[in-house]
Formats: C-alpha cells, sequence, structure tokens
C-alpha cells in the first residue's frame, strides 16, 4: 500500500513566511536579504528568525559580505533545501489533485 | 518561531505560486544586470582585440601594454560594478556568464597569434566580432529571459 501524500509533506514549510522564502529561493542561484525582503514584503526581524531557522536545519546557506564598506547578507537553497522544498511541493500537488 | 498561521494543502500551494510569480520581475532585473556586463565584457574585449592588431608589440611595446593594462582594469571596473549593484543571480544565469566568458576568452587567446599578422581592416573587425560575440549572444540572450 503507497503511503499518503500528507506524509511526504514537510513540517518545516507549512508556515506562510518560510514557504514563500523557500519559493523566492528556488528560481534563483542566490539573493540579497535586502530583496528578498522587500519581494517578501515582511520585516527585517521577521525575515531573520526564518531564514537563521532554516539555517540551522540546513536548508539554506548564508553568506555574509562586503560591498566596499557595506555589509551585505546573502541567501541560496543548499541542495537539501532543494530537494526538500521539491518533495513538500508534490506532495501539495499529490494532495491538491483530488481536490 | 512559527506565530504565523499554518495553511492547508491548496492554500501553501497558492501562496507557494504567488511567491514565485513575485520573483519573475526580481530574476528578470537580476538577468539584465547580468547581461549587462556581458555585453560590456564582450565589447571591451572585441574592441582590445581589434586595437591590439594596430598596436601590436611589434610596434610600440608601450602602447600594447598600456592597451591590456586598460583593458584589465575596465574588466575589473565593470565586475566591482556588477558586484555593487547585483541584487539577485537567477538561477542557471553563472553558468551561461562563465560558458560566454570563457568562450570569448578562448577565441581571444586563438586568435591573439594573428595580432602580427597583417590584414584588411574588415577582417580586423570581424575578428574582434568573433571574439566578442559569445558574451554579446549571452549578454541578449540573459536580457532577454
Amino acid at each position: 500500500m503507497s503511503e499518503h501524500p500528507r506524509t511526504q509533506m514537510n513540517d518545516d514549510f507549512t508556515n506562510p513566511v518560510r514557504l514563500s522564502l523557500m519559493a523566492a529561493l528556488q528560481g534563483v542561484e542566490e539573493i540579497d536579504f535586502k530583496t528578498l525582503r522587500e519581494t517578501l514584503g515582511v520585516s527585517d526581524s521577521v525575515l531573520s528568525r526564518h531564514i537563521t531557522g532554516l539555517e540551522e536545519k540546513n536548508y539554506l546557506k548564508v553568506r555574509k559580505g562586503f560591498v566596499g564598506k557595506r555589509p551585505r547578507t546573502w541567501v541560496k537553497l543548499s541542495a537539501h533545501g532543494r530537494s526538500s522544498l521539491t518533495e513538500h511541493i508534490q506532495a501539495l500537488r499529490a494532495i491538491t489533485s483530488g481536490l | 518561531m512559527n506565530r504565523e498561521p499554518e495553511l492547508s494543502a491548496a492554500e501553501q500551494l497558492a501562496a507557494f505560486e504567488n511567491a514565485q510569480r513575485e520573483m519573475t520581475p526580481v530574476a528578470k532585473r537580476g538577468a539584465k544586470q547580468l547581461g549587462m556586463l556581458c555585453v560590456s565584457l564582450g565589447l571591451v574585449l572585441g574592441v582590445l582585440h581589434g586595437l591590439l592588431h594596430v598596436y601590436h608589440p611589434e610596434r610600440s611595446l608601450t602602447a600594447f601594454f598600456i592597451l591590456v593594462g586598460a583593458a584589465i582594469l575596465a574588466i575589473f571596473a565593470l565586475s566591482f560594478g556588477y558586484l555593487k549593484v547585483r541584487s539577485v543571480l537567477p538561477r542557471g544565469m553563472s553558468k551561461a556568464y562563465l560558458l560566454s566568458l570563457f568562450a570569448s576568452l578562448g577565441i581571444y587567446a586563438v586568435t591573439l597569434s594573428l595580432i602580427t599578422t597583417p590584414m584588411a581592416p574588415l577582417l580586423v573587425v570581424l575578428l574582434g566580432l568573433a571574439v566578442a560575440l559569445p558574451l554579446l549572444l549571452g549578454g541578449v540572450w540573459m536580457m532577454k529571459r
């Protein structure tokens, strides 16, 4: 008997901000923090919190650097994050296809 | 950590697709920025190649070194300028950039042996275009994505 698609869902991505963050990162190799914050329409603190949470679980990679004298933070999906998100979206599609 | 409400599967899928849609113009802007860098680098390398036919080392070593130095400076300035404005790197773009750059540099290196060979101005222009072409094509492809 095959498993129900809901078992493939990843609880780490069910939060709306986290899901939007992961979706935004899926189409890019790398994006800076400011652009990500503006695109998602969230505050610095909310975005930082979710990035830290996802980074701790190895879904994201964060790179800090300088452009001239200005500090910049870059975010990208890790290979684990990319495959986990794909599995989660496939599960969502499988669940919603019957609706 | 998760103070925001949890979503149903359909709501999650809608939120996911919505976030991807919102990223489209951002990714396009990133592609355009890298495309402009490619076109600029292509033009610099192409023009440099053409000028090296005129000011080759056998004619004037000083002019040759000044030209090469100016080209290196231009490449660094363009790359630094790009890094300063770059906010997003769309997926697959760094591969396309490196492919275009190495193709142009490869043609540049191969045709460098011809700079002391006397040739018609039209041929010099065509060689310069051949050097610039991979970066120009790569750049235009990025800007049209």
